[in-house]
């Protein structure tokens, strides 16, 4: 190992990874992923890896990086590596809030006419289509200009572009570096919200708790009404990985990078490859930057038409915009001297301290706003970012609740009707493509999202704000 | 191509000079040397002298050594432009005064007709008691704090009235009044230690201001962009692409 | 397109189950031959998707796969059917059939012809998005002798 590996738990979370840990070590064990530790660890001995390989409290295995995993490459080490399995599959995946100037009185009396209207507008589940018409010139802009593409085009307003990572835009994409292949894949997908743990959600302020932040994102009181949007790059972002896989493999046979495992595959930061995958990356990023803005769109316009009122009077404007899959260039302070790093993000968010040149100017005292969103009926979360954050996890915090159950024991073990019954019981609106799957997505089969939060406020490296509860749900 | 530069110079033979002829450029050189250039003492230009002596054009190489010129050109009359540029700033610089009398800038103060200004203001005197008191008071009723420098009062107190005393701020005071939250300043986090109150302190003004300043910047960026939306944009939905609800 | 016969209609019986996996799904799948178990994993991943009654066969297409080893193979052959799926023409489908399978030399290759039709939302029911095909914990178990043959494939979704 070239760094320190570590990973924040409270008692709950250490038990469910050490759970993991002893599982997989059984004997006769043939899985799919190695355990989340032992994957922070292989991490921890990649080339050009500074600072530490850190676990977020949600951590758990992925493919080669475990998702939860905070990776920081120095840049100006020539050994240094990118690695897709450091981003994950679903490039630039993230969560965006929109507020209202709406109460929960408001929206209770309709509660079931908006969550149909919102199912309505936005395309979900497998095998769904965009609505906004494009063609493939128009997919080409897109990935360059990223949000600047849907201000263009007017499906958004130039406040939004402000509240968002990166401005919505990362500026080294090159769609030029994209397979034909993922980009006839990302066309239809485009504006769609998909499936597994992605969803739209109409939630209202559950507890404030830090007044002058929560002040700053325009949310005053206990009761307001919020929607929460959790998607990413779609089929597009999966092929991009895909493709950069293929040519990584090469890559590494050709400069001699060793790895503890396979699916580390990597190449080196300043290696053609290394620079087509970051570049082809950027337009996944661009994309579904372009994919949370439509669906926006599409939200803004399903309150209009229910409240009869223009989105602006609804004040629906982006509280923020997370990416919680990406790896960026960013320079931090490591031993005492300013350096530059390629942090990878893997199921992990950007925390950024107070005053911090990269965050909105309406968050410069707050830090940055991040979003934690939680599972199917359980709390979500608004964060900010530390100083203690910046110096312990380059400015990394959680993403959300993180899976605790496979799929096939939710499924075994839970009924659909009973989750769907115990969401209505809970005076949650659901509309689902797949109702027969909603169990795979239950909260019983996730860590306690409250948890991780928790942890990662103990710890300090981000600050609770915010919590928000559920009042109807939108997913695949 | 030499005619203006030794005129001004006041070579006698400027009319008839051919400068294709060797032995005139150098007596023309000879000339620069004796009446302006004067780097040898008159005795020791024995040498240079000799125009059509064999030994000329060594003791030329060791003249030009001597004036380190820069020029190593098989054409004399390449050498003979360098020397009459070394000869001019000579001239230029014995006699600064008298040349910077008719530079562009000079001659034009000087033919501009001195027009005698309407505004009261301009007699003002800034500097006079009467001009602090009066700023003074001025602040007083518009209760802006003064500073020792009349003239930053003054501004302090011009924003004031262009901002809220104008025509609309006066009709429609809402409009321009910016309303907000009151964000807690003591305890903002400032994100450095200066080790001392009061720098502590100033700094975090200095922050807040800067942060609003930015703040104004990112507005005018907003309304740059939607003055462009409303030339491109045209968003669109078409249902029939896609399926949605059920 | 060609033409659909009547006995492209009938379908192959169901030799496919899924497995447990945290995050993500693992595909079992088995048949008298190699072939045939790489058309039931096939199946498997498009039965993950929507309910393969629904599907009717109206339409057939033929696509092609390469790879370097089994394994390799395998991976690309279950991506060309994603493929299939994800963008024009959108075919869901309920029957496979593998018309070449060259498992010797330098490069590996699969003809296959899949039959089914369009996906449509409101006539099939949505499953879960397959993302993407992984090659984390693949085993390829190949052995005439026990006429034992066996594939396990982990997808993404």
């Amino acid at each position: 190992m070239n760094v320190e590996g570590c990973f924040y738990v409270n008692a709950t979370l250490e038990k469910l990874m050490l759970d993991e840990l002893r599982n997989a070590c059984r004997p006769g064990m043939v899985g799919g992923f190695l355990p989340g530790v032992k994957q922070i660890a292989n991490v921890a001995a990649l080339p050009g890896i500074v600072g530490r390989s850190v676990g977020l409290p949600d951590v758990h295995s992925g493919y080669g990086f475990a998702i939860g995993n905070m990776a920081a490459f120095d840049v100006n080490d020539p050994l240094s590596v990118v690695s897709p399995g450091g981003v994950g599959f679903d490039i630039n995946c993230g969560v965006r809030l929109l507020r209202t100037n709406l109460w929960e009185k408001d929206v209770l009396p309709i509660k079931e006419q908006l969550a149909q209207s919102l199912f309505d507008h936005i395309p979900v589940g497998v095998g769904s289509k965009g609505i906004i018409p494009m063609n493939a010139r128009d997919l080409e802009e897109a990935l360059e200009m990223g949000m600047d593409w849907s201000l263009r085009e007017g499906y958004i307003w130039a406040e939004d572009k402000e509240h968002c990572e990166e401005y919505g835009r990362m500026l080294n994409a090159d769609p030029a570096k994209v397979s034909m292949r993922a980009k006839k894949r990302g066309l239809p997908q485009l504006g769609t919200l998909g499936a597994g743990n992605h969803y739209a959600e109409i939630q209202v302020v559950d507890e404030i708790y830090d007044k002058w932040a929560a002040c700053k994102m325009g949310i005053e009181d206990k009761g307001q009404v919020c929607v929460m949007i959790h998607s990413g790059s779609r089929g597009f972002g999966h092929q991009v990985a895909t493709d950069a896989l293929v040519q990584m493999e090469k890559a590494m046979k050709r400069d001699n990078i060793e790895t503890n495992d396979r699916q580390l595959a990597c190449a080196r930061i300043h290696s053609e490859e290394g620079q087509d995958y970051l570049k082809s990356m950027a337009a996944a990023a661009n994309f579904a930057w372009v994919n949370r803005s439509s669906m926006t769109f599409l939200s803004r316009q399903a309150f209009a038409k229910q409240f009869h009122m223009a989105p602006d009077d609804l004040d629906m404007h982006v509280i923020y915009d997370v990416s919680h899959n990406i790896a960026k260039v960013e320079e931090h302070v490591v031993d005492g001297k300013p350096k530059t790093l390629l942090v990878h993000r893997k199921g992990s968010t950007r925390a950024f301290a107070p005053h911090h040149p990269l965050i909105p100017v309406d968050y410069q005292l707050t830090g940055q706003p991040v979003l934690i969103g939680g599972t199917m009926g359980t709390c979500s979360y608004v964060l900010t970012g530390t100083d203690q954050g910046m110096l312990e996890t380059f400015g990394s915090t959680c993403h959300g609740a993180g899976r605790a159950l496979s799929r096939a024991k939710s499924r075994r073990n839970l009924d659909y009707t009973e989750v769907l019954d115990k969401l209505d019981q809970m005076g949650i609106s659901i509309r689902v493509a797949s109702p027969k799957l909603v169990m795979e997505e239950a909260p019983e089969s996730y860590k306690n999202v409250t948890d991780v939060v928790n942890t990662c406020h103990a710890a300090g490296i981000s600050k609770k704000c915010i919590k928000l509860r559920p009042i109807a749900v939108i997913k695949g | 191509m030499f005619k203006r530069k030794l005129s001004a110079l006041n070579y006698p033979q400027v009319d008839s000079l051919n400068t294709s002829d060797e032995n005139e450029v150098k007596k023309v050189i000879l000339w620069l040397e004796e009446n302006k250039i004067k780097k040898y003492k008159p005795e020791s230009r024995q040498n240079i002298r000799n125009i059509n002596s064999s030994e000329w054009k060594k003791s030329y190489d060791k003249y030009k050594q001597d004036l380190a010129c820069p020029i190593k050109s098989d054409v004399i009359t390449d050498e003979l432009d360098w020397f009459i540029k070394y000869a001019l700033e000579l001239e230029y610089n014995s006699k600064k005064a008298t040349y910077e009398k008719h530079t562009v800038e000079n001659l034009k103060s000087a033919s501009t007709p001195n027009v005698i200004a309407a505004n009261p203001l301009d007699h003002l005197d800034f500097g006079g008691k009467d001009f602090e008191s009066g700023v003074k008071n001025l602040a007083q009723i518009l209760k802006i704090s003064p500073h020792p420098n009349p003239l930053i009062t003054l501004k302090a107190i011009s924003k004031v009235v262009c901002n809220r005393l104008s025509r609309n701020a006066i009709e429609k005071p809402n409009d321009f009044i910016i309303k907000g939250t009151p964000f807690p300043f003591e305890d903002a986090n400032l994100g450095f230690d200066l080790g001392d109150v009061l720098l502590n302190r100033a700094a975090k003004i200095l922050t807040l201001l800067y942060i609003q300043n930015l703040r104004d910047l990112q507005t005018k960026s907003n309304e740059l962009i939607v003055a462009a939306q409303s030339i491109t944009a045209n968003p669109k939905t078409d249902t029939k692409l896609g399926k949605v609800g059920k | 397109m060609e033409d659909i016969l009547e006995e492209d209609l009938t379908l192959p019986p169901c030799k496919y189950e899924y497995l447990d996996h945290t995050a993500d799904v693992q595909l079992h799948a088995w048949g008298d031959s190699l072939p045939e178990a790489f058309e039931q994993c096939g199946i498997a991943m498009y039965g993950y998707m929507t309910t393969l009654s629904t599907v009717e066969i109206k339409e057939v297409r033929e696509i092609e796969a390469t790879g370097h080893d089994l394994e390799s193979l395998l991976y690309h052959f279950l991506d060309e059917l994603l493929f299939l799926f994800s963008c024009e023409p959108f075919l869901i489908c309920s029957k496979v059939v593998i018309t070449e399978f060259i498992t010797e030399g330098e490069d590996f290759r699969i003809k296959c012809k899949c039959y089914g039709e369009e996906f449509t939302l409101g006539k099939h029911p949505q499953g879960t998005e397959v993302k993407a095909i992984t090659y984390s914990a693949m085993q390829i178990i190949s052995e005439p002798e026990h006429n034992k043959f066996q594939v396990f494939v982990i997808i993404d979704i």
